[in-house]
């Protein structure tokens, strides 16, 4: 039974996958290549003594910034098709409960993003090397953290666009959340100041933990900060908070999406 | 018949529904344990620092954007672009840089660990605009926020010494950076010398830095960095006759 609910789901995913190729969200790779090889050369004159790093750090924030791009269109396309062009009439009729329909858009956005993520680290990997910048393993791991906040941010949008009425303001309150999202540590700031009241001291324990801790998958911030390789602990324990985070919102996303009107 | 077939279909939504509500309790409390998890770590301890409000009252803008966007040190990569772009417009020459000192603060606040910008700036402040306190001052900030990369402590011994012949201070610092790994091997055969010009100018600790240079040429000799070097200590152990000839 659920071998089959697993099949179920991955014929969504790749369903999604299809339909994202189909309308050229892979198109974002050719801005992002003209970009990051047309930025290459600027860098090299703007920059010296320190091109080497300005490449890599454009490159990550380049990467960032069009996965986020991605997910966005892909989201917004997929939904957009489902509930304005009535899609999701036709999948609906199908033996497929609305949960497995909705992991497997979850599934086939994410696919979507590893292959855009793979190909961006690879052209960027390629220009370092032409470069003769020395690579190693943490480049590696940046790419990981990278991955797993906007595995993060899949499922936060996700959930927006399902609880908000309309598609637009759910990309819009993803947006944002996406940029406080990575400001949610300096919360700390203000529940550590002395004057705090406890109460209100409460209410930012609460939003300190209800929102994305998108800070914590910022790895590249710290690349020139540490020595040898990133903690795989680490890792593996920001791997754990992005299951997890995901795993809340995409409950919560199912329970709201069983219950919604098509 | 249909009765039973809709009641059976309602208890499975509700066993349904109940197993996802204990699913949901289930992964808040594992979420919030593992964000306290990430909090005890040392590697979250010792890199994730939220910003003070010094930091902020500094450099307001670049510091809440940068960090709102999650690319501090691309911000950084900016600054330093535009440190240059200033370096090479000449009419600053009439003001002799003065910008220069702020701006390069503005970047080391963005990213601390940004060396090349201290080595270079300071550099230009010491040679080129004979600011040698403010040199002075920005390469020990280098120091404090990146305690082991060594060309700072080379620089810092090179200014101490340019500054007022303070010969101490540089073998001090050049200490410091023999130590670090990846140092150039040139750099112990320096500090060798150094003892050995120490020992003649402070006639009374002749001794204490002879014994400084033994023990350095000892060990250039047992572990040397490059042929050199070890060619460079077995000469100087036997000219001092801390090693017997052959």
């Amino acid at each position: 039974m659920e071998k089959k609910q697993f099949k179920k789901t991955l014929a969504v995913a790749q369903n999604v996958l299809n339909e994202c190729i189909r309308h050229k969200i892979l198109n974002i790779l050719f801005i992002f290549a003209i970009a990051i090889i047309g930025g290459n050369f600027i860098i090299k004159e703007l920059s010296p003594g320190a091109e080497h790093r300005t490449l890599i750090d454009a490159g990550y924030v380049n990467i960032e910034i069009f996965g986020f791009l991605a997910l966005l269109f892909s989201i917004f396309i997929i939904t957009y098709e489902e509930f304005e062009m009535r899609n999701i009439w036709i999948t609906l009729t199908k033996p497929i409960s609305r949960t497995t329909y909705f992991l497997g858009k979850f599934l086939g956005i994410c696919l979507i993003l590893f292959l855009n993520i793979s190909i961006m680290f690879f052209l960027l990997m390629l220009l370092a090397l032409l470069n003769g910048i020395n690579l190693n393993i943490n480049y590696l791991l940046i790419i990981a953290s990278i991955f797993l906040e906007l595995v993060v941010a899949i499922a936060f949008t996700l959930l927006f666009t399902v609880i908000s009425s309309n598609l637009i303001t759910g990309m819009i309150f993803s947006f944002f959340l996406f940029l406080i999202g990575h400001l949610t540590e300096h919360l700390k700031i203000l529940i550590n100041k002395e004057g705090t009241t406890p109460i209100l001291k409460i209410i930012l324990y609460i939003i300190y933990y209800l929102m994305p801790n998108l800070s914590l998958f910022n790895l590249k911030d710290k690349v020139y900060s540490i020595e040898g390789l990133f903690p795989f602990d680490y890792i593996l324990k920001i791997l754990i908070y992005a299951s997890l985070y995901s795993v809340i919102c995409l409950i919560i996303s199912s329970l709201v999406f069983k219950k919604k009107e098509i | 018949m249909f009765n039973n077939f809709f009641i059976s279909i309602q208890e499975k939504r509700n066993i349904m529904s109940k197993y996802n509500f204990w699913l949901l309790i289930l992964s808040i409390i594992l979420f919030i344990f593992s964000l306290i998890l990430i909090q005890s770590d040392n590697f979250y301890k010792l890199n994730f620092k939220e910003f003070s409000f010094s930091e902020i009252k500094q450099n307001p803008f670049y510091v809440i954007f940068s960090s709102m966007c999650g690319f501090k040190i691309l911000v950084s990569d900016f600054l330093w672009m535009d440190i240059i772009q200033y370096i090479g417009d000449r009419n600053n020459a009439k003001t002799n840089y003065k910008e220069l000192y702020p701006k390069t603060m503005n970047l080391i606040t963005i990213d601390p660990n940004f060396t090349y910008a201290y080595l270079a700036v300071s550099g230009i402040l010491m040679f080129e605009l004979k600011e040698i306190d403010k040199a002075i001052e920005l390469i020990k900030k280098g120091i404090e926020n990146n305690p082991k990369y060594w060309q700072l402590n080379l620089y810092l011994a090179a200014y101490t010494y340019s500054k007022g012949g303070n010969i101490k201070m540089a073998v001090h610092n050049i200490e410091i950076a023999v130590i670090q790994e990846g140092h150039p091997p040139m750099l112990e055969r320096i500090l060798g010398n150094m003892y050995v010009k120490l020992s003649e100018i402070e006639k009374p600790y002749k001794d204490f830095w002879m014994e400084k240079a033994k023990n350095l040429w000892w060990y250039m000799y047992h572990h040397p960095l490059e042929e050199l070097n070890k060619k460079y200590a077995e000469e100087h152990l036997k000219k001092y006759g801390f090693m017997k000839y052959n």
